[in-house]
């Protein structure tokens, strides 16, 4: 493996730059080099806060799940005294796991293969045989313990990291918070998922999808998944065109800490008139128009939770997909389902789990609120699987298209000249909407790479190591 | 120990307190030679027809498993589904594919055959209607590549005799994967 230190480049790359600053692109290879896969592995997720789960996943004092934290594999318990721990599934003998389950509820976890037993806090319980001692003497009780991430959550979502050096997770979501919030902390009762997530495994990196959501790219909705629309799914009808596709305009906002969003108009005029929605107060249209996966229930509750400014932006430019640094995806909006009755949606979040240069593996949890009527909670699992996932009439797209970007980027020819970058020239920058509350660089009009090129500046700094 | 709250079992798939239709019954070759047909159908990837084989109060239903101890059961989610569909929106799926401009997604499609084998057949508190639990084997290869991408499910599906013929009434889908080894699933099981 060859370290990479600020600014340094591949030789077989022409001296070109990973990242290439100045003419915003960044060398394909980036996809398919095993040595950068390596880099990834010690500067990047070693280091970031990751999303390892939702606190509604491990509801009770001894519920437990296996997860991923790059390819270093976790336990998420919640312990004796609630407290949620993020553990790594290896015994300190031999390096077992200790937790084969996906899922469950225990006392302790035991290693199948000697018996040394782990409390849910991670903490070494004993081992059989002990008066042999047979976790011999170089060691402390304490030092034989299960290794620790730190671990903080925001809006029920599950963070974990294994450096000490990292800023809090609120420094590390910074703005991007507030807009999480309004994404995932309307309600006073808070989410639920509707069971464990999806996976499916795409052969392609994981980047292609990070980049995507956490660059919330806008554009490729157009074409990618166009279908859609000809269905006339998504308040579209099939004749649509580029320019009136809806949300074609909006606000992309992306932040230094890599994370984005993309925010959307919401047109009342077609269901009140023109005049009518001109004059509505936000607070109005939130009622008429509860945000997806809420009731006009829940929206009284959210007025006592949220101010005049966050109830503004989510009536008429709320978030509907982003990301948070370097693989979590974020969605929510409306999904109708063609059988009529209550208005259904897609409402969740994803995440990308490298699986060596050329696999991922995407999450897919879905959530709805947990104080939301039993026949919502239904409508949703239905119209999540019809959106999202690997059988969503969305997402089934993106899986098509990523392995061939992938194969694309392998050749020898194709490393060479224009060909041996993926760019992002065409960018918005500041431009804000009048009396917007939000934070992060605010980039109103037909979206373009402000996002994406956010996500690839961030990763620039963890592979050349200036990360904290 | 009982499943976690969001995990269900496989609801009523021991089937044996039903009565069996034997394989000398002339209705049990009726409903074997329906799945075979309907096997073909979706494997020449003639949708339309394949919809005509289902009744309007379908419920098409995978749910989402996980690998979990013994102790909790088979470890299916109640509500985290793959498909949970009426026949509306599997008429929408179809009409994706083969009714748009941009179905690319199984353009060029993948060549997939279906297994469909253990047919066991019983009767059920309905005269017309009938359990029929089935395995599937499904082989999936895509454009260039030379591997072979496979889900292997039981199927439970509830089929209604009716003077046209034998139609879907429900099917439950339990994958043996609990990760899906495949980019995306715009094919039906």
């Amino acid at each position: 493996m060859m370290p990479l230190s600020k600014g340094a480049t591949f030789p077989s790359s022409a001296g070109r730059p990973l990242v290439d600053v100045e003419r915003c692109e960044v060398l394909a290879r980036v996809l398919t080099d095993p040595d950068i896969y390596e880099l990834e592995r010690q500067k990047l997720w070693r280091k970031c806060w990751l999303m390892v789960g939702h606190d509604s996943e491990i509801p009770n004092n001894g519920d437990y799940m296996s997860r991923y934290m790059g390819d270093d594999t976790v336990i998420v318990t919640r312990d004796g005294k609630g407290q949620i721990r993020v553990l790594l599934n290896s015994c300190s003998h031999r390096g077992m796991a200790v937790c084969r389950s996906e899922m469950g509820h225990a006392a302790a976890f035991v290693c199948p293969y000697h018996g040394w037993t782990y409390g849910l806090d991670g903490q070494f319980r004993g081992l059989p045989v002990a008066h042999q001692k047979m976790q011999g003497e170089l060691l402390t009780k304490a030092e034989l313990g299960l290794k620790r991430a730190r671990v903080a959550t925001h809006c029920g979502m599950i963070f974990a990291t294994f450096d000490e050096k990292a800023p809090s997770l609120i420094e590390w979501l910074g703005d991007a918070a507030w807009y999480l919030t309004l994404m995932y902390g309307r309600s006073e009762g808070g989410l639920e998922v509707l069971g464990p997530p999806q996976r499916w495994v795409i052969e392609g990196n994981w980047k292609l999808g990070a980049e995507q959501f956490v660059g919330g790219d806008s554009y490729h909705v157009y074409t990618l998944h166009r279908s859609i629309f000809e269905l006339g799914l998504l308040g579209s009808t099939a004749d649509i065109t580029l320019d009136s596709a809806p949300a074609a305009m909006g606000l992309d906002i992306s932040f230094p800490q890599g994370h984005s969003f993309r925010c959307a108009p919401t047109d009342f005029s077609p269901i009140f008139g023109k005049d009518r929605a001109a004059t509505m107060t936000a607070r109005e249209k939130l009622l008429a128009l509860p945000p997806p996966g809420m009731t006009p229930k829940l929206v009284e509750q959210m007025f006592e939770r949220f101010d005049d400014d966050q109830l503004r932006v989510l009536a008429d430019m709320p978030p509907t997909v982003g990301g948070i640094f370097p693989n979590v995806g974020t969605h929510n909006f409306l999904w109708a389902h063609p059988d009529g009755g209550i208005l259904g949606a897609a409402y969740g979040l994803h995440s990308f789990v490298p699986r060596g240069p050329n696999k991922v593996e995407w999450w897919n949890w879905q959530l709805v609120e947990k104080d939301s009527p039993e026949e919502l909670k239904e409508r949703i699992s239905e119209t999540c699987s019809m959106a999202v996932g690997p059988t969503g009439m969305l997402e089934a797209d993106d899986g098509e298209c990523w392995p061939f970007m992938q194969r694309g980027a392998q050749g020898a020819v194709a490393a060479e000249g224009i060909s041996a970058t993926i760019k992002y020239h065409v960018r918005i920058g500041e431009k804000r909407p009048p009396n917007w509350p939000g934070g992060g660089l605010l980039s109103e009009g037909f979206t373009k790479d402000d996002g994406q090129w956010a996500f690839w500046l961030r990763y620039k700094d963890f592979i050349e190591g200036d990360t904290w | 120990m009982n499943a976690p709250a969001t995990l269900t079992n496989a609801p009523d798939c021991d089937l044996t307190s039903l009565d069996r239709v034997r394989a000398t019954d002339p209705i049990y070759w009726e409903l074997h030679e329906f799945l075979e047909d309907e096997a073909t159908l979706l494997d020449e990837e003639r949708l339309n027809e394949w919809l005509d084989l289902l009744s309007d109060d379908l419920r098409y239903w995978m749910p989402v498993r996980v690998g979990v101890n013994r102790a909790m059961g088979d470890g299916f989610s109640r509500r985290m589904c793959f498909y949970n569909d009426t026949k509306s929106v599997l008429a929408m799926r179809v009409r994706r594919l083969v009714g748009t401009r941009s179905g690319w997604v199984e353009d060029p499609p993948s060549r997939v055959s279906r297994f469909v084998t253990g047919i066991r057949v019983f009767r059920t508190q309905k005269s017309n209607e009938y359990a029929a639990e089935s395995n599937l084997l499904l082989t999936r290869s895509r454009t260039d590549l030379g591997e072979v991408k496979l889900l292997t499910a039981r199927r439970r599906d509830v089929l209604r005799r009716m003077d046209k013929g034998p139609q879907i009434a429900r099917r439950e889908i339990y994958l043996n994967q609990t990760t899906i080894d495949m980019h995306n699933l715009a094919i039906f099981l």
